[in-house]
């Protein structure tokens, strides 16, 4: 039999450990998340099924910390000035939609696409960026896995790496290096991973295909007496189909959104929860 | 009796002479002869430098009212008998059509290529008879790209035929859809590829139609599944390849410029004057322009010359020498070609052109076959060391003209004529006077 005594002296003791336990529990937690929003950029979410035969990088995310960012250009006839504008916390995509995750999505979700997309092509090249959507294609996809599709700011953002020059991948490079762009020889699409990220760790977002947002493009730059039959939405980032001189990261291109190319796809974004 | 009979026919004949000058005149008044509804002129107008541009201009003989108006934008090495199978169609419908030389349209940053484009249409649109709320313009390769950079900003120009001729500009691109009242029509070969490409043209050209908001746009692909499509159907080379597209341009304008009703009167003679069309070797239609000494009998038959034009320039370099040459008793044949070219590892020449012009010669009465000179400028030297040094050249004499320009680094004083079938002269710089006195020489 314990005395009085030693029984208290058992509970302190117990009581103590499990204070230091819990100390170093919570401890644990706060350095696991702060590490986890620290890091940023290099901050990397899984959210696809691991396979050793798939690029690690692919269904990767990096986190954009809420703050005020510049946007826009004073060269820019249709997005200036140069400005700061705030923005919350989300998470972007690293790399436009391939063809393989939107083969899954449609076979998930039984969803018939607007556009030409072109299930065939797609299974033969599941690496390319998934192309030949319309608008509501896209959104479609977004939502089936609670994304959302960027805005044009939150796009731009993210392509000039949050900085205030306008650049999208280092400018050691030379241009036919920066992105896949016209007179690059090959006048096609090429696999989402083909050129070098940008500071941020975002592939494509310079040349390749066009990026669908979910911005509308200002009727008080458009003139014609049919603009008021579309919704005319803004792509960014350019495709092959372009020279390299005449696309930068604020770079705003008008397209109906009820129309589809082989050279448009777009990449996905989600809330911070 | 006899003088009664005299007397009796003089009435008869005077009476069926009233009868017939009766139903003349009646035929007169109320059956007009049928007037040329429509006309080509040539015109000279200035671009807003002072450069003098010539053109041919189409136009209703009586103009009473406005009418539509396309600008029509030759391709890079072109000129404006490009759109010469065009005009019927064009009268047909009503619509006033310029085409201007553009000797200034080169693949060079000089703002002039594409100031003279918009000098054009800013002159079309100030003429007294033409509506300018119904304006297009009609490219063709190069001239797609600057021909859109020169409407950039004119927001009454509502159509534009794109043929063979991708927009690479994305500041163009945009345009489109930012100011959508613009209606495209593309016409595309699958030739403007090389082999083995993705097809690069058409893939851009249905981006400017998806990009572009008016409901008349359109495009006209052409597929190739007999493989008998050339080379040639780049630019407006798809006139002669696909007749059909003729009627498909027509009938385009007519729906933009909302034409109800078709025009009358004679539209077919619509060529300039002295303009032949002959066969190139490989059945090749080339316009050129072809002018002859009154024939003489006792002279025999007349020598005569093909003149060749400089690179970027047309048929027309030659005209002021042409009476010259006709003067001293030669023969004319100055031809268009577009079909010199060089391109990364495929040569192209026009040496079927030129033995059609030859064989066009030939065919004539009043010309000897014995004395039938051709002259070359640089752009021409390439075909020309082909085909003497392989002896394709069906004209014996040959005179080359250093006119500067593109020569293919061909050196015409080391081409090599071995058997001397040819005899060869050389002129140095452009030289009239000395050309004609060459030739009167040795013709």
């Amino acid at each position: 039999m314990m005395s009085i005594q030693e029984t208290r002296f058992m509970n302190l003791r117990i009581r103590v450990i499990c204070f230091f336990l819990l100390l170093f529990c919570a401890a644990i937690f706060f350095s696991l998340k702060a590490s986890y929003e620290a890091a940023q950029s290099t901050s990397i979410e899984q959210t696809t099924k691991d396979n050793p035969y798939q690029d690690q990088r692919l269904g990767k995310q990096v986190y954009i910390k809420p703050g005020n960012y510049y946007v826009g250009s004073d060269k820019e006839m249709d997005n200036k000035p140069l400005r700061m504008v705030s923005f919350n916390g989300f998470y972007i995509d690293i790399h436009p939609v391939t063809n393989e995750q939107y083969v899954e999505f449609l076979s998930k979700s039984h969803y018939q696409p607007k556009g030409t997309f072109d299930m065939n092509e797609a299974n033969r090249f599941p690496d390319l960026p998934a192309t030949n959507f319309t608008y509501e294609d896209a959104a479609a996809y977004a939502a089936f896995f609670h994304k959302r599709l960027p805005t044009e700011w939150e796009w731009e953002i993210a392509a000039r790496s949050l900085k205030k020059e306008v650049v999208y991948v280092s400018q050691h490079l030379p241009h036919h290096q920066r992105g896949h762009f016209l007179f690059n020889k090959e006048y096609s699409k090429k696999p989402v991973f083909s050129y070098p990220p940008n500071d941020l760790g975002l592939y494509g977002m310079a040349g390749n295909v066009f990026e669908w947002t979910s911005s509308k493009y200002q009727e008080k730059y458009l003139y014609g007496k049919h603009v008021h039959k579309f919704s005319i939405m803004v792509l960014r980032g350019g495709a092959w189909t372009n020279r390299a001189l005449d696309i930068r990261t604020t770079t705003r291109t008008p397209f109906p959104a009820s129309r589809c190319l082989e050279w448009i796809g777009f990449r996905c974004v989600r809330d911070k929860r | 009796m006899m003088i009664e009979t005299r007397r009796k026919k003089i009435r008869l004949f005077i009476f069926l002479f009233l009868i017939l000058l009766v139903v003349g005149l009646f035929f007169l008044i109320f059956f007009p002869f049928s007037s040329p509804g429509w006309i080509l002129e040539e015109i000279k107008f200035k671009a807003h430098d002072g450069f003098e541009l010539k053109a041919h201009l189409l136009r209703p003989q009586n103009p009473q009212k406005k009418y539509p108006a396309v600008a029509c934008f030759h391709q890079l090495w072109g000129n404006r008998d490009d759109f010469l199978k065009l005009y019927p169609f064009l009268a047909e419908s009503g619509i006033i059509a310029i085409a201007p030389n553009f000797p200034r349209q080169k693949p060079n940053l000089n703002p002039r290529r594409i100031s003279d484009l918009r000098d054009t249409v800013n002159f079309l649109e100030k003429m007294e008879w033409v509506d300018p709320k119904r304006v297009g313009i009609i490219t063709a390769s190069f001239s797609v790209e600057t021909g859109l950079m020169a409407i950039r900003g004119k927001r009454n120009i509502i159509a534009d035929v794109m043929i063979s001729g991708p927009i690479l500009s994305e500041n163009s691109r945009k345009w489109l859809t930012q100011n959508s009242d613009i209606a495209i029509f593309t016409i595309t070969s699958i030739f403007d590829e090389k082999p083995g490409d993705p097809p690069k043209h058409h893939l851009l050209m249905r981006e400017c139609l998806a990009r572009n908001l008016n409901p008349f746009s359109r495009s006209m692909f052409i597929k190739d599944k007999e493989n008998r499509f050339s080379i040639y159907a780049h630019g407006t080379f798809v006139f002669d390849e696909f007749p059909e597209s003729l009627q498909k341009i027509q009938a385009f304008f007519e729906d933009v410029f909302e034409i109800k009703t078709r025009e009358k009167g004679v539209i077919d003679r619509l060529l300039p004057k002295h303009t032949i069309f002959f066969r190139s070797t490989d059945g090749f239609p080339v316009a050129a322009t072809f002018k002859q000494p009154r024939f003489i009998k006792n002279r025999g038959k007349m020598p005569a010359v093909i003149l060749y034009p400089p690179q970027f320039e047309s048929r027309t370099f030659y005209d002021p020498v042409i009476n010259r040459l006709i003067s001293r008793g030669i023969a004319v044949l100055a031809p268009n070609t577009k079909r010199t070219c060089r391109e990364l590892r495929t040569i192209h020449l026009c040496d079927k052109e030129i033995g059609g012009a030859v064989n066009y010669l030939k065919r004539q009465k009043n010309i000897d076959p014995a004395r039938i000179a051709v002259l070359f400028p640089p752009f021409y030297f390439l075909a020309a060391q082909q085909l003497i040094e392989s002896g394709a050249l069906a004209a014996k004499i040959v005179i080359f003209m250093e006119t500067g320009g593109m020569s293919f680094g061909v050196n015409p004083r080391k081409i090599k004529n071995k058997k001397k079938d040819y005899k060869m002269y050389y002129l140095d710089g452009t030289n009239f006077k000395e050309m004609i006195f060459l030739l009167k020489k040795k013709l």
